[in-house]
């Protein structure tokens, strides 16, 4: 009876339980959330760049928001936009929301409606209009170059949008002085090429760190003005409002699993050479 | 029938394309009105098409269920959240407070967050089964890979703050110039794809078949 070999130490580990891997993920995102480790959140120039526009533009400047996400991506974009949003009240700008995205309304609602707890002053139809959703993607962009109450003749709250105070002075895109646009997608390559280019608007781009890179040929050609990629983003943009909330909360636990991510691949190349090795002095030995 | 069905699409798009085109080098105010009512147009289309959408998930589903076929389970699934969802939100509205809006925030939210969440584990157990430096291409990648995923977290501006310089730099840089190609290669093939639309040599929108 052929005797059966038992596998190397390198072997296990190569074949390691996935279930041990996913325990590890657990602990690396739980443990941070408890006990918080405090790591240095350093701002970059890209989230430097939108916040510094905002603070910037004189009191009661027209900006617009475009919340082009779903509950998806909700974790990443959501406190983005709630930081962005807590700057543009805080600055008394004017304020005009619209979503791309169908599932996306009733988070953009929440997020007005925890701001207006922070801020009871805040005005809708007065300091801010909440557009809603409108079908048609790049097209809704289109005619939003035109008219904000024509695209969108009734707000989320089905309320008549041409009568409204906010909507006599901020009536389309061209009146924006600035536009922050939170995508999870390539709804933001629409906004450039049929929106803030043609009339001529500024643009900051609050999006996810798996679409960031998209970004960044806008950012080099000045097509938008800053990116705030990802959870980090989100981080940096809540240390320079100074309301750390819920991403720079989870900024430890992301570290964790990125450290942890690196030390499986690195250690599993390692002991896939020294597997290789292995094999190669075995059959040299058979030889 | 064969007109209606062949030669005037194709008519149509060419007209509306042409038009549309030469509009973008007129500049008056009709052209301008002449635009803007085209989208007002293109929206109400659009909306029709979401009805469409849903009326073609409704049927592949009903088939499925009438079949038997496998799985058929979710499909009447499917149906009756659709059919409760869409009731719901033609009486109450979705918006916060109503049933629908507290399904959104309570069922779908929180469904649709845990599918991307368990994404972290996936990732993480293949990366470290698949991330395999097995040619010089892809230890470059695996290289750049790691330090962009260290570098751009607070773990790594503490370990040292010249990985999220490098990190940048690769965003910037070599990551930059490789999704610009992507980008301009898409731009140059919607023109192209435009122009065999609008001259009718592209016929595939109008669907197979005879």
């Amino acid at each position: 009876m052929e005797k059966v070999q038992k596998p190397s130490f390198i072997e296990r580990f190569l074949q390691l339980d996935r279930r041990i891997i996913y325990t590890l993920v657990a602990l690396a995102v739980a443990i941070p959330l408890l006990f918080p480790m405090g790591l240095p959140i350093k701002v970059t120039p890209e989230v430097q760049s939108v916040y510094d526009m905002i603070e910037d533009l004189p009191e009661g400047s027209n900006i617009l928001i475009s919340a082009d996400f779903d509950p998806a991506s909700m974790p990443e974009l959501y406190p983005m936009m709630k930081s962005v949003m807590r700057h543009i009240v805080r600055k008394h700008h004017k304020l005009a929301i619209t979503v791309l995205w169908p599932n996306g309304p009733n988070l953009v609602a929440q997020c007005i409606e925890e701001l207006k707890l922070e801020y009871p002053e805040w005005t809708n139809t007065v300091d801010y209009v909440f557009l809603g959703y409108q079908v048609g993607g790049a097209i809704v962009i289109i005619s939003v170059g035109d008219s904000f109450s024509d695209t969108f003749p009734k707000d989320y709250y089905g309320a008549s949008t041409a009568e409204m105070p906010i909507i006599k002075e901020f009536n389309r895109l061209g009146q924006a002085d600035y536009m922050v646009m939170f995508e999870a997608g390539n709804s933001g390559d629409w906004w450039i090429v049929y929106g803030t280019e043609v009339h001529d608007v500024p643009v900051g781009g609050g999006v996810t760190a798996v679409v960031a890179p998209m970004y960044y040929p806008y950012l080099q050609a000045k097509q938008l003005n800053g990116i705030i990629g990802g959870l980090k983003g989100a981080a940096e943009y809540e240390k320079l409002t100074e309301v750390p909330a819920l991403a720079t909360a989870a900024m430890d636990s992301q570290s964790m699993v990125h450290a942890l991510i690196f030390v499986a691949i690195v250690l599993a190349n390692i002991f896939a050479l020294m597997f290789v090795g292995q094999k190669r002095r075995q059959a040299r030995e058979e030889m | 029938m064969q007109f209606i069905r062949k030669q005037f699409p194709v008519m149509l798009a060419f007209v509306m394309g042409m038009m549309m085109f030469i509009r973008e080098f007129v500049p008056a105010k009709f052209s301008e009105q002449l635009y803007y009512g085209f989208t007002d147009w293109a929206i109400v289309i659009v909306g029709f098409s979401a009805v469409f959408a849903i009326l073609s998930l409704l049927h592949h589903h009903m088939n499925k269920v009438r079949k038997r076929a496998q799985g058929y389970g979710y499909s009447i699934i499917t149906i009756l959240a659709f059919i409760q969802m869409i009731t719901l939100s033609l009486i109450f509205s979705v918006r916060p407070g109503t049933p629908g809006g507290w399904e959104y925030q309570w069922l779908f939210v929180p469904m649709q967050a845990t599918m991307f969440a368990t994404l972290a584990f996936f990732i993480a157990s293949a990366a470290f089964r698949a991330f395999r430096a097995r040619t010089w291409e892809a230890l470059a990648l695996l290289i750049a890979g790691l330090i962009v995923m260290i570098g751009r977290v607070p773990i790594g501006e503490f370990i040292s703050p010249h990985l999220s310089t490098f990190a940048d730099w690769i965003m910037n840089n070599p990551s930059m110039a490789g999704f610009r190609g992507i980008i301009l290669g898409v731009a140059l093939a919607q023109i192209a794809i435009a122009v065999r639309i609008i001259f009718g040599i592209e016929r595939t929108y109008m669907g197979g078949g005879d």
